[in-house]
């Protein structure tokens, strides 16, 4: 069970040019800002929106390959689709929401209440989805979907209608069910926490464009794009590396690795270190900045910096009031070169 | 702080000017009334002037049963055929894309704004002995539409039709079409999701449609009288045979009135409130 996608779509302000594949049993976070084209990718894979160049593939068989004239209809394609804001059938039960992909493609429909069982909605069966919360509703949205025995089941966002509290419990229950499904799996988020939580591999997508591949750590620790690292929580900055020292602007930090060319620099929060004076021991890379922020994070304090490297640093609750931090505060900031991760852009 | 006793002037103050502000302004509320009086003095003068005494007897006459038979029947039928062909229609120019549209939803509306007489005219023009159409209906199979009960029918439908178009049409441009993309990816062919979920969706626009239709085609008298002619038990409706009756027998056409503005006036109520004003 493969997944092969290579996807040119126009349509409005988005132009979408992405190329994408996922292996057998896959768990695959679509992750990126509002109008990068996360949706629509979907609904490309889904036969809702046709390819206006490329070629999709699943499991061998073509489904849509605009210049081969090939387009199979939604209707026939092993596909589930659980939509971010559900659309259950509102003059259907539960029950009956369940059942219609059954029925619309042949198989049993007494399957339906297995499925609600599983999803723990036995009693709910009767329902109409106008008297659903939340959460029973995604779990009808996934019962539904599952229950068609799709090859590739996609998810919009599936926990962005919740309300927080329900959130984290919600989404540890979607991880359990989708654990048991077998077929590849899609899913759309632009929470970099749902993403690690359910996906086995990242795929950070903006503009239309897929700019960084990999699993949530490689991109956490090597961003390639604002939005990824501020999501991450990242100090990026784009420079020119000359063998181990790299120009940022005004700038100049020093690593451990040796590069040459336009690169990426990232440096973790947490390994940025404040002192009231000028330290004198090892770190290579120490200059002078000046306070422009704190955010407290229960123990820990996030402190923004100005100075000629603009930086955040992650430092204790008690360093700040030890430092006696406060906005306009004069202060020595300094990193490791070891903590300096160097990459080309 | 203390709380004013209740025959303060705090209560008094705060309740008048409640009672005020509900007040409308007194040039809205004179206008207002005159166009309220303008609609309700004949439906007045009908209940006054009513023969209440002798009205079974008056419904109970051949003529008037026959009216009513004829009518029911034949706004029954013109409410059967706006379903069968007004949805199909509503849906062409609610979902496809095709040149001329808006042009199709003028000429399917045109009726609405039309003086019956003239839908008469034309459709004479077009079914009747020598019309565009007739011509051929007769020759190949003898079938004549005008001064027939099924003219009658084709009047009724020609003018209430347009009704049932814009209501369903309404209904399908307002309703959650993502829906039927979510029954698509669940296994459902374009027809399973009309079936299924499109016109599940729409019945409620369909059924007020399908009423308005049926109290319009009632109450037809132009076309019906221009294509159809007036012939007492075969084309002769409630609308016609008031009309007559105001020269024989004035009493009975109040009763048959009567009837009319009871049913219209039912089918308002009951479907303002459901369809028109929550939609």
């Amino acid at each position: 069970m493969t997944l092969q996608l290579e996807c040119q779509v126009r349509l409005g302000a988005l132009d979408l040019d992405v190329e994408l594949a996922a292996a057998p049993g896959e768990v695959v976070a679509l992750l990126g800002p509002n109008g990068a084209g996360k949706t629509t990718l979907l609904r490309v894979l889904a036969g809702l929106q046709p390819l206006d160049a490329g070629r999709l593939e699943l499991d061998g068989a073509v489904l849509d390959d605009p210049e081969g004239g090939v387009f199979v209809a939604p209707e026939r394609r092993p596909v589930g689709f659980v939509f971010q804001d559900y659309l259950l059938f509102p003059h259907l039960s539960v029950l009956e929401n369940v059942e219609f992909g059954l029925r619309s493609r042949g198989l049993p429909r007494e399957r339906a209440r297995d499925w609600l069982q599983r999803a723990g909605l036995g009693r709910l069966a009767a329902a109409k989805p106008g008297a659903l919360s939340g959460g029973q509703a995604q779990r009808v949205a996934l019962a539904r979907a599952l229950a068609t025995e799709p090859r590739l089941l996609l998810l919009d966002e599936p926990l962005a209608a919740l309300d927080a509290t329900s959130r984290a419990e919600l989404r540890r229950e979607l991880k359990r069910h989708l654990d048991t499904f077998a077929g590849i799996r899609l899913v759309v988020t632009h929470d970099p926490v749902e993403a690690a939580a359910l996906a086995d591999r990242v795929v950070v997508l903006e503009g239309g464009r897929v700019l960084q591949a990999g699993t949530h750590a490689d991109i956490t620790a090597r961003p390639r794009s604002r939005y990824v690292a501020d999501l991450a929580g990242v100090n990026l900055w784009r420079g020119r590396a000359e063998d181990r020292l790299v120009r940022i602007d005004g700038a100049t930090l020093a690593a451990i690795e040796s590069h040459r060319g336009e690169v990426f620099v990232a440096v973790q929060p947490r390994a940025v270190a404040l002192f009231r004076r000028r330290p004198d021991g090892t770190p290579r890379n120490v200059w002078q900045g000046r306070a422009a922020g704190v955010d407290y994070l229960g123990d820990r304090a996030r402190v923004r910096l100005e100075g000629t490297l603009p930086i955040v640093a992650e430092v204790s609750r008690a360093a700040v009031e030890d430092l006696g931090l406060a906005d306009g505060s004069e202060v020595w900031v300094a990193v490791k070169a070891a903590e300096v991760e160097v990459y080309p852009a | 702080m203390s709380v004013p006793a209740p025959d303060s002037p705090f209560f008094r103050a705060s309740a008048s000017a409640r009672r005020r502000r509900e007040r409308p302004p007194l040039a809205l509320a004179l206008a207002g009334g005159l166009g309220a009086a303008l609609f309700a003095l004949p439906l007045l003068g009908l209940v006054a002037k009513a023969p209440w005494a002798s009205a079974v007897g008056e419904l109970r006459a051949p003529e008037s049963l026959d009216a009513l038979r004829l009518s029911l029947v034949c706004s029954l039928s013109a409410t059967a055929i706006a379903l069968l062909l007004g949805v199909p229609l509503a849906w062409l120019q609610a979902r496809a894309e095709f040149p001329g549209r808006s042009l199709l939803r003028a000429l399917t509306t045109l009726p609405m704004v039309l003086p019956p007489v003239v839908g008469g005219v034309a459709l004479l023009l077009a079914f009747g002995r020598q019309g565009l159409l007739g011509r051929y209906l007769f020759d190949a199979f003898g079938i004549r539409l005008p001064f027939t009960t099924a003219g009658v029918i084709l009047a009724e439908a020609f003018v209430a039709m347009p009704f049932l178009v814009i209501t369903v049409e309404a209904g399908l441009r307002s309703m959650n079409r993502r829906l039927e993309e979510a029954a698509r990816t669940l296994g459902a062919g374009r027809w399973r999701v009309l079936t299924r979920v499109t016109l599940p969706l729409v019945a409620p626009s369909i059924f007020a449609g399908a009423v308005l239709s049926w109290s319009r085609a009632l109450g037809e008298f132009g076309a019906t009288i221009t294509f159809a002619g007036n012939f007492p038990g075969r084309t002769q409706t409630l609308p016609l045979a008031v009309y007559l009756l105001l020269e024989t027998r004035p009493q009975a056409a109040v009763i048959l009135s009567l009837v009319l503005v009871a049913v219209s006036l039912a089918v308002l109520v009951g479907l303002r409130d459901r369809y028109w004003v929550a939609a």
